[in-house]
């Protein structure tokens, strides 16, 4: 029970899964006693005013790009050096980066990378540039950073592979699950009624509208239901909303496909929780796929390719349904099954409740945190 | 003001080990009024009693609330009870006592750690949830009262107000590190969680930890329920200082609460003068009475400056003869404290709690006046230096702060390159380093790493200005660890009760929303005491030279022969440890006079003792 003083160093305080949980993370270590400050090296800082809310202290540096590399390290460096931090963990391949580089100028701090996606595969080393940027991150993991952390078995497992480390561990993505439940409970009830749902089967995507997102496949599963029988909710918004737009117009779902923007956790929430299912598409599945862990977490059943992070948490018709990944017909299969199957959203979504209070919760996610930090204080030589 | 210990076990069909009794027995003299236990499935209270408030039996602890959802064991006082008291709701059957553990014992069982958030106090408690199966240790806001816990070698949780009653037997290892060893040599404490013992944890100030058995697994997780706060700074002077006036009748007029005699230390000093006039005032139906410790030596008598205060106040007041102690001093302050504690000044405060404890069993002091309102001499040396210093240029700044760490740890001690590092600290204060590094050259043959306490406090603090930000790393260090234990183990080991109104949580929190020109200015320290009471006290209160607590503490020591003191330590197994040229070196520079050497060695004559007293094994 050290009171440990962290700095955790994240490329931007973008509105994304990582950053979230990095906000829940460092709230509870906070609410523990252990000295948690923020460093993003840059903008966008959407999530400045939740971390200040949370009483974390951030560093911004506002140094973007290739150019600032040499000041953002300096910068960095800076940070750490005053701070007296014990720690600084990184989330993602460019603060790791930023923060192994700084080793040689603030070498008292231990070291943890936190990684968070299964892309390696997906964005292939395959000219000489990218080659020589894997090479580097890779070396500087080995070399510079003590600590090795996967948000799931998958990104931990890819990671060994790809960077050549020797042992990578798993801490999960945690979350503050009654806080969840508590704002679901609160407009659960009216949910249906304010959006016009009336009984339709109604299927919820929260996703960045990206490529990697894998809509089409929803899309598509849709229209092989029937735009009669269901009605899908595809929350977020990005790069590729017109092109989806025209895909659900020219299939004839202008009605049942709804795009409902980005709107506050506060409110997405009960519309989650109120839904008959969640489903995330992604093609490659995800690093760790928080919004399966939420809408779980309030007893909505899931569908999602059986990939990478969903793997730890979704049993295939135990606490989930997985689906072949980049098939609308498997999709359309599993929503066809929920809607069709009396009693089996409710008998998915008890056991997916179960599961996510047992291990997702934010203070088993924290103890987790706790054990990795004492352990490699112990292996420095901090008794 | 009691003792309390207990365990959690794991199993609980394994035998009762004897423990119970034994830590009952070490812990006799922190409450010779009372005894009791509880033991409900795994978990066992244990208490014992000084009778302060509600002296019927009916009070006795460990408490159950009236559910009997929550049983309490509870050392301290929760001097704001009564108003708690009339804004909760009475349970079932109405209030069974008229004292502060059952309104503590009833909050707990509706609102669990939140039943916190109002309350007042110096405490250290243990309650057990029986329908949660959970127990809770919680140690107030600041840390003035003890709590140390620890795992058994059969994984059963043990805790106690004192480290002796953990080690009444074998079931607790006794352990150490030389980090440890080299903490307490630079600073004379080891800091919370960590004590001595590498096995035992101290729970720190304002941090309740959860303990409960999970598949066979017993779990702990640390809650931090206070932490010093960072307001906004108050704009209007004359409303802050007004608050903190009401907030400072307030602190005096709920710690009179007693139904035991009370009376306050007198030494005529600012602090103490002023808690000394509130409480007359509160009081007003019938006198204070004051008492003031006078030595022998001249030189340290505070006894005139004293008597002109009460005099002033009309309180009825006692000089206290205070005569220096027997001449094993360091094994006497070692059996007392149990844990690795260097504060010479523990001397003379024993010797004066016992000869207070034979008039009063509460005493109200002004400790804690020079911590919130700034009054340290050294505040004001670094704030000096790091005035001149703030102004270097960025690019100076830079390469300094580069040089500074670049610089490797071997070469501290007394040589001309150690001096240049020194100087490089003084140099780079941007973060007032140099307040917290005091590096005395090592004493250990090898020294481990070690997180330097003060260096991460004033990281921690460095939102703060340079003033607050010193006053910030003494709260969370040298008060709980040296000043409280102090206090704590002095008082509790002849059965007094030091009750300190400067030391209220309120008091400090308003302070950190000061600008620290209102604490400080060019005539002197504490500004809002000599605003607020110029008038109602003495003028020599504020003009004397400040003595600080300084009895004669160095005649003390250097009545044992340096000779007698280094074969002392040499004879102790932790010579095996020291290096023992350096040693050597520091006894001579001691025996020569030269300054802070004689508390150097007495750092290592109190590790020598407690080694000697626990055995422990060295860990690498």
């Amino acid at each position: 029970m050290t009171r440990w003083r962290i700095l955790q160093v994240v490329p931007s305080l973008n509105r994304a899964g990582a950053e979230y949980s990095l906000l829940f993370a460092a709230a509870e270590l906070s609410a523990r006693g252990h000295d948690v400050e923020i460093c993003s090296l840059h903008e966008p800082d959407d999530l400045l005013g939740d971390f200040e809310a949370a009483g974390l202290k951030v560093h911004r540096l506002g140094l973007p790009g290739l150019v600032n590399g040499p000041r953002r390290v300096a910068a960095l460096a800076r940070v750490i050096h005053l701070g007296v931090f014990d720690f600084v963990r990184s989330l993602m391949a460019e603060a790791s980066m930023t923060s192994a580089l700084t080793r040689p100028l603030a070498r008292r701090p231990i070291r943890v990378a936190s990684y968070h996606h299964v892309d390696f595969d997906v964005y292939p080393a395959n000219n000489p540039q990218r080659r020589a940027r894997r090479a580097a991150y890779g070396a500087l993991m080995r070399t510079a950073v003590q600590g090795h952390v996967g948000i799931s078995t998958a990104v931990a497992r890819h990671h060994e592979r790809h960077l050549g480390l020797r042992h990578v561990d798993v801490i999960w993505n945690g979350f503050p699950v009654a806080e969840l439940q508590r704002q679901a409970d609160a407009g659960k009830a009216d949910a249906r009624a304010r959006l016009g749902l009336g009984n339709a089967f109604t299927v919820v995507c929260p996703a960045r509208l990206a490529s990697d997102k894998g809509h089409e496949y929803l899309i598509q599963a849709a229209a092989e239901l029937g735009s009669a029988k269901v009605v899908v909710l595809l929350y977020g918004a990005g790069p590729r909303e017109q092109e989806l737009k025209r895909l659900a117009e020219g299939l004839g779902l202008g009605r049942a496909v709804r795009f409902m923007g980005t709107v506050p956790q506060s409110e997405l929430m009960p519309v989650i929780a109120a839904a008959d299912a969640l489903a995330l598409p992604s093609p490659h599945g995800e690093g760790f796929g928080r919004v399966l862990a939420e809408a779980m977490a309030v007893g909505t059943p899931v569908v999602t390719p059986g990939l990478a992070g969903a793997l730890d948490f979704v049993e295939h018709d135990r606490s989930g349904l997985l689906v072949q990944p980049r098939s609308s017909s498997g999709i359309a299969e599993a929503l066809g099954r929920l809607e069709a199957t009396p009693g089996l959203k409710e008998r998915l979504g008890r056991e997916a409740r179960r599961r996510i209070e047992q291990d997702f919760d934010i203070r088993v996610c924290a103890d987790r945190w706790e054990a990795l930090f004492d352990r490699l204080a112990f292996e420095r030589g901090w008794r | 003001m009691c003792g309390i210990f207990g365990e959690l076990r794991l199993d609980v069909s394994a035998p009762a080990e004897p423990f119970s009794s034994r830590a009952d027995t070490s812990l006799a003299h922190r409450g010779p009024d009372g005894r009791g236990t509880v033991r409900s499935g795994p978990c066992l209270l244990g208490h014992r009693r000084l009778a302060i408030l509600d002296l019927d039996p009916r009070a006795a602890q460990p408490m159950w609330s009236a559910d009997r959802r929550v049983a309490l064991a509870f050392n301290g006082e929760l001097y704001n009870y009564l108003e708690i008291k009339a804004r909760a709701q009475a349970p079932d059957g109405g209030w069974r006592t008229t004292g502060d553990t059952e309104v503590l014992a009833e909050e707990w069982a509706r609102k669990g750690v939140s039943a916190l958030s109002g309350a007042v106090g110096m405490f250290a408690f243990a309650v057990w949830e029986e329908r949660r199966q959970r127990l809770w240790l919680v140690r107030d806001r600041l840390g003035k009262k003890p709590l140390y816990w620890a795992m058994t070698r059969r994984g059963t949780l043990r805790f106690a107000s004192e480290l002796p009653a953990l080690l009444v037997d074998d079931e607790v290892a006794r352990e150490t590190t030389l980090d440890r060893l080299g903490e307490f040599l630079q600073y004379g404490f080891v800091a919370a969680p960590r004590c001595g013992l590498s096995t035992v944890q101290v729970v720190p100030q304002g941090c309740a930890l959860e303990a409960w058995v999970d598949d066979g697994v017993l779990r702990t997780r640390v809650h931090r329920y206070w932490a010093l706060p960072s307001p906004p700074p108050a704009s209007n002077r004359e409303a802050w200082l007004e608050q903190f006036r009401a907030t400072l009748a307030d602190a005096v007029r709920i710690r009179l609460r007693s139904d035991v005699p009370l009376g306050a230390f007198l030494s005529g000093g600012v602090d103490s003068s002023v808690v000394s006039l509130l409480a007359g005032r509160a009081l007003s139906a019938t006198p204070l009475r004051t008492y003031t410790a006078d030595f022998d030596d001249p030189r340290y008598s505070e006894g005139a400056f004293a008597r002109e205060v009460a005099q002033h106040l009309g309180s009825v007041h006692t000089e206290l003869r205070v005569a220096p102690p027997p001449e094993s001093l360091a094994a006497a302050v070692v059996e007392v404290w149990g844990d690795l504690h260097g504060d010479p000044s523990a001397i003379p405060t024993l010797a004066i709690t016992r000869e207070m404890r034979k008039h009063v069993t509460v005493a109200l002091s002004g400790d804690g006046g020079d911590e919130l309102l700034g009054g340290y001499a050294r505040y004001q040396v670094a704030l000096a230096a790091h005035e001149r210093y703030r102004r270097l240029p960025g690019a100076v700044d830079a390469v300094l702060a580069t040089a500074q760490q670049t610089v490797p740890t071997w070469l501290r001690g007394t040589s001309r390159l150690a001096r240049a590092r020194r100087r490089l600290e003084v140099a780079y204060p941007s973060e007032l380093r140099a307040y917290a590094t005091r590096r005395w050259p090592p004493v250990l043959r090898a020294e481990a790493p070690w997180r330097d306490p003060l260096e991460l406090s004033l990281a921690r603090h460095s939102h703060r200005p340079p003033l607050l930000q010193m006053m910030a790393c003494d709260i969370e260090n040298y008060l709980p660890e040296d000043n409280f234990v102090k206090v704590d183990r002095a008082s509790m080991a002849v059965g007094l009760e030091v009750r300190s109104p400067l030391l209220d949580h309120r008091l400090f929190e308003l302070v950190m929303a000061a600008r620290p020109d209102w604490l400080l200015d060019e005539r002197g320290s504490k500004r809002p005491l000599r605003e607020l009471f110029s008038a109602s006290l003495p003028s020599s209160v504020f003009t004397r030279k400040k003595m600080g607590f300084a009895p004669p503490i160095a005649e003390w020591l250097s009545s044992v022969p340096p000779e007698l003191t280094l074969e002392r330590i040499e004879s102790s197994a932790i010579a095996e440890v020291l290096d023992r040229r350096e040693l050597r070196r520091q006894v001579r520079l001691y025996a020569r006079g030269v300054h802070g050497f004689a508390g150097r060695v007495w750092y290592m004559l109190i590790a020598a003792e407690w080694w000697n007293r626990w055995k422990p094994t060295l860990r690498p």
